[in-house]
C-alpha cells in the first residue's frame, strides 16, 4: 500500500494504491488525517481507483476522517472505486454513509460545486 | 458435538405476519407456474431445489437460545431467550414430565432477550429437575425474580419446584460440565455481556452474541481471535452492518458479518455462524446479508488460508461439529 495527497484547484485528492488491510491502515489513515488537517475546509477526494481491496480498518479510517471533515464544514468524497473494492462498499453498506463517484474528474466536479 | 439454534433473533422476538406468509405462497405458486407434482417427494425436491431458499423457509423471530449436545446425558444450553420455550417443549415431549433432568445454562448475559423464555420453561415448575445457571455476572438472579414477580408475571420466581441453583464463573477460570470444558471470554457490552468455548473430543464451538468488536483495538482483536483459535464453529452477533457499528450504532454493544469475518479468518476458524439477527429485517434481508457474507469471505481471505464455511442461524437449524 502507498498514499499520497496532491492540491488540485480548489480540492485536496488523497490516492491510495494496494491493499489496505490491519497492516497498511494506519499509515492510510495518517495521511487521511494530514490531508483533513491541511484541507482547511476544503474538499477532500479520495481516489480509490488503484486500491484492490480494503478492510474494516481501512473503512473505519475512512469514516474518522469523514466525521472529522464534516465537523468543519468540509466534503469528502469517494472516487473511482474498484469492482471489488465496491462490493465491500456494498456490503459494509458503506455505499450508503459515502458519497462515491465513479471518476475523479465527477468528483472533483462536486467538489467545486 | 452438535448445536441446535432454538432462537437466533436478537433483542426481541418477532413473528411472521400473515402478509408475509401470503407473499411466500405467492411467489411459490408463481415458480411453479402451473406445474403438477405426483407425490410427496416430487414436492419437497421442488420446494429445495427450486424455490429460493427465503421462499421456501424463514429464519424464524425466538430470541437468543442454543442448544450445545455433548453426547452427555445432561442437557447444555446458552441462553434463555423466547427459543427456549421450544427447546423446553421438546424436552418434555422426549422425556415425559416425570423424568428429572438436569440442565446447564450458560449465561451470556442478563439483558431482557436473553432470559425471557424463563418464565415459560416447564422444566421449571417440575420437581426432581436441576437446572444450574452459569454466570459471569455479580447477581444474575435479579434479573430472575424481577421479570417473575408482580407486576410484571403472575409466578413469582421463588415458587418455582425446580432446583434452581446459580454458579459464579470467572474468565480463565475453566469448568466441566456434561463431559465439555467452558471457558469464558469478557466482551464490550452495556453491563459485560460474556462469551463461551465449549471444548470435548477435539472439537470446539464458541458461543458470542451480545459483543462489540471495535476495529480500532488490535489487542482485543488478538484476545478474541486466541480464544476463537481453530474452533469448529464460531455463534456470532452480527446484528448490524459495518457502517452501522462505527457510525449510528457505535457502543451499541453488536457487531457486523464483516468483523465476523475478520476474527474467525485471524483465529483460523472453520465455520462462521451469523447470529442474534435484527428483529427489522426480514427473510429476504436476513438471506442477502447471508450471502454478502460468503462473498465477503473470499475477498478477505488471506493468502494460502483455507476457506472459512459461513452460516446464517436459523430457529431449528442443527449444526454437527
Ligand atoms: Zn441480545
Ligand atoms: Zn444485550
Amino acid at each position: 500500500m502507498d498514499v499520497r495527497t496532491e492540491h488540485l484547484g480548489a480540492a485536496m485528492i488523497v490516492r491510495a494504491t494496494g491493499r489496505i488491510d490491519q497492516t497498511t491502515a494506519p499509515a492510510f489513515q495518517e495521511e487521511l488525517l494530514n490531508a483533513v488537517t491541511l484541507s482547511k475546509g476544503q474538499a477532500i477526494v479520495v481516489d480509490m481507483s488503484s486500491v484492490d481491496f480494503v478492510s474494516s480498518v481501512g473503512l473505519r479510517a475512512l469514516m474518522i476522517a469523514l466525521k472529522q471533515t464534516q465537523s468543519g464544514g468540509g466534503k469528502l468524497l469517494i472516487a473511482a472505486l474498484t469492482p471489488t473494492v465496491r462490493e465491500v462498499f456494498e456490503i459494509s453498506r458503506f455505499d450508503t454513509v459515502f458519497r462515491c463517484f465513479a471518476t475523479v474528474d465527477a468528483a472533483l466536479a462536486e467538489a467545486q460545486s | 458435538m452438535k448445536a441446535t439454534i432454538w432462537g437466533c433473533r436478537g433483542s426481541l422476538p418477532v413473528a411472521m405476519s400473515a402478509a408475509t406468509v401470503r407473499d411466500k405462497v405467492k411467489s411459490a405458486l408463481r415458480t411453479a407456474n402451473g406445474r403438477s407434482f405426483r407425490n410427496d417427494a416430487e414436492l419437497e425436491r421442488f420446494i429445495t431445489e427450486e424455490l429460493p431458499w427465503p421462499v421456501a423457509n424463514s429464519y424464524g423471530g425466538n430470541s437468543s437460545c442454543v442448544q450445545i449436545d455433548t453426547g452427555s446425558e445432561e442437557y447444555v444450553l446458552c441462553d434463555l431467550g423466547s427459543g427456549l420455550r421450544e427447546f423446553g417443549a421438546a424436552a418434555i415431549a422426549r422425556h415425559g414430565p416425570g423424568k428429572p433432568q438436569i440442565y446447564n445454562i450458560f449465561l451470556s448475559h442478563i439483558h431482557w432477550d436473553h432470559i425471557m423464555g424463563f418464565p415459560f420453561f416447564p422444566a421449571s415448575y417440575i420437581p426432581g429437575n436441576k437446572i444450574r445457571i452459569y454466570s459471569c455476572h455479580p447477581d444474575p438472579k435479579l434479573a430472575f425474580t424481577r421479570q417473575q414477580s408482580a407486576p410484571c408475571f403472575p409466578v413469582d420466581f421463588s415458587v418455582l419446584a425446580a432446583d434452581i441453583e446459580f454458579i459464579a464463573m470467572q474468565p480463565g477460570k475453566p469448568v466441566q460440565v456434561a463431559g465439555a470444558t467452558v471457558r469464558a471470554i469478557k466482551q464490550y457490552h452495556e453491563g459485560d455481556s460474556f462469551g463461551y468455548r465449549f471444548e470435548k473430543d477435539g472439537k470446539a464451538i464458541i458461543y458470542s452474541t451480545d459483543s462489540e468488536h471495535k476495529q480500532d483495538n488490535p489487542e482485543a482483536a488478538a484476545l478474541f481471535a486466541d480464544f476463537f483459535r481453530r474452533a469448529d464453529l464460531v455463534i456470532f452477533d452480527a446484528q448490524y452492518s459495518l457502517a452501522e457499528t462505527v457510525s449510528l450504532k457505535e457502543d451499541w454493544g453488536h457487531s457486523s458479518n464483516v468483523a465476523g469475518v475478520e476474527l474467525c479468518h485471524m483465529a483460523q476458524a472453520k465455520h462462521l455462524l451469523l447470529y442474534h439477527h435484527e428483529p427489522a429485517f426480514n427473510d429476504e434481508a436476513l438471506h442477502r446479508i447471508f450471502l454478502e457474507t460468503i462473498r465477503y469471505e473470499q475477498l478477505a481471505r488471506p493468502d494460502g488460508q483455507p476457506p472459512l464455511k459461513v452460516s446464517s442461524a436459523f430457529d431449528g437449524m442443527e449444526l454437527n461439529v
